[in-house]
């Protein structure tokens, strides 16, 4: 579909198979979405070679997002929630506003954007489900609390061959596991964790806000590109 | 309820871009059959004059090496003026792209010929977004293939790295 309601660019990391997919499936009507995978050395898709992977990606970002550029979106989305992490918000800021001073373009990151949507709904008290090992969970849980938010629980998957290969049972699972009674809300880590067909599901089944680092960073794109994001299907986040 | 992804079950295709293309991405995957899912990989096309296209032929390699890591299983060439711009130019940036990737890759002007040949096509109308100063060797490319165009017009829109691609006529044209 022609985007002549509005272009999203996502940099994506270079080995994520599952993040094109899930965006073309969850665009709205006249929503197009375009794709520039980031510069990144190491094995794809494991926790092995990720630090590396990652010092790349922020090494080259600008002229990644310069080349996304030229199709000229509307917002440019950083797709990977461990990069901001290692950023940090500070330093995610500055580079978000040398890529737009550069490009022109509104820019965001899934991270951000999960920030933004769990403050849609006055959520302070977060469980937290990821791909990662338990080093970069932290990571997570500490780039949480640095946002004002309490994590009152975290776990993550065991096991993982690759996180683009997890079927949506073992992050459904995921998801209610780490769910408390005083998780106001439930956050899934990770881009290129295959979350967006079981959000609706969990957003029923524990009866409050599911937000996933994919899910969110569309909602968010949305909302810059001057798009209202309701996609039915995919729990409250996208609900009119 | 909207549809679940697919995750390219049966075959994931990835794809050099141009960087500044607008309908590529969105055009490709209204088509794709359940099961098969498009990745892209872009890379700047700094012009359009043969000099520039035939740089970005020898830049696909490059870029395409973005494409090894999500296990694609097919890697096309997907800029038409550049793999047309001598007759041979799309299965050198395939070559190129194969050697550096491992993995098989074809180009946009392999699939426009093996299509024509597949609808017996021997002359055709062009129309494209190009200058003449593009649609000129295409139509000499489609010429060495055994399809002769009696006609070829283009709308004269620079090529999507300036302004984005439209279906719109450009009304000075």
């Amino acid at each position: 579909m022609v985007g002549w309601r509005a272009r999203l660019g996502f940099l994506i990391p270079a080995g994520t198979p599952t993040v094109e997919p899930e965006m073309y499936t969850m665009a709205p009507e006249g929503v197009s979405v375009h794709f520039q995978r980031m510069v990144a050395r190491g094995a794809d898709g494991t926790l092995a070679g990720i630090d590396a992977r990652i010092d790349t990606q922020i090494a080259q970002l600008e002229e990644s997002a310069e080349l996304l550029s030229m199709m000229k979106p509307d917002v440019i989305v950083l797709a990977h929630t461990a990069t901001s992490y290692r950023l940090g918000q500070e330093e995610e800021e500055a580079i978000g506003a040398r890529i737009t001073k550069r490009t022109g373009v509104p820019f965001i990151s899934a991270f951000g954007s999960v920030v933004a949507a769990l403050d849609r709904f006055g959520a302070k008290r977060i469980a937290l489900g990821t791909p990662y090992d338990e080093k970069l969970t932290l990571e997570g849980k500490k780039n949480l609390e640095a946002r004002g938010l309490e994590v009152v629980s975290f776990d993550y998957l065991k096991n993982v061959r690759s996180i683009f290969e997890e079927p949506p049972q073992r992050v459904y699972r995921l998801a209610k596991g780490v769910d408390r009674p005083e998780a106001e809300a439930v956050f899934l880590s990770g881009v290129g964790m295959p979350t967006i067909s079981v959000l609706g599901a969990l957003d029923a089944d524990l009866d409050k806000p599911v937000v996933s680092s994919s899910g969110a960073m569309m909602w968010q794109a949305l909302r810059v590109a001057g798009v209202k994001p309701v996609i039915p299907g995919y729990g409250r986040l996208f609900a009119s | 309820m909207k549809p679940n992804p697919n995750y390219g079950e049966r075959l994931k295709i990835g794809r050099v871009l141009a960087a500044g293309t607008t309908c590529a991405e969105p055009d490709a995957h209204d088509i794709l059959p359940a099961g098969v899912t498009m990745h892209t990989a872009r890379l700047e096309l700094p012009g359009t004059d043969p000099a520039a296209l035939r740089r970005i032929i020898d830049a696909a390699g490059k870029t395409a090496a973005l494409l090894v890591s999500p296990r694609v299983g097919l890697i096309v060439f997907h800029c038409t003026a550049a793999s047309t711009i001598d007759p041979d130019s799309g299965s050198w940036a395939a070559r190129r792209i194969q050697e550096t990737t491992g993995i098989p890759a074809t180009a946009a002007s392999e699939a426009l010929v093996a299509a024509l040949k597949a609808l017996g096509a021997k002359k055709i109308v062009l129309l494209s977004p190009y200058d003449q100063h593009v649609n000129d060797p295409e139509v000499a490319f489609f010429a060495h293939y055994g399809a002769q165009v009696p006609e070829g017009k283009g709308f004269s829109r620079p090529i999507c790295h300036k302004a984005p691609c439209s279906t719109a006529p450009n009304p000075s044209a």
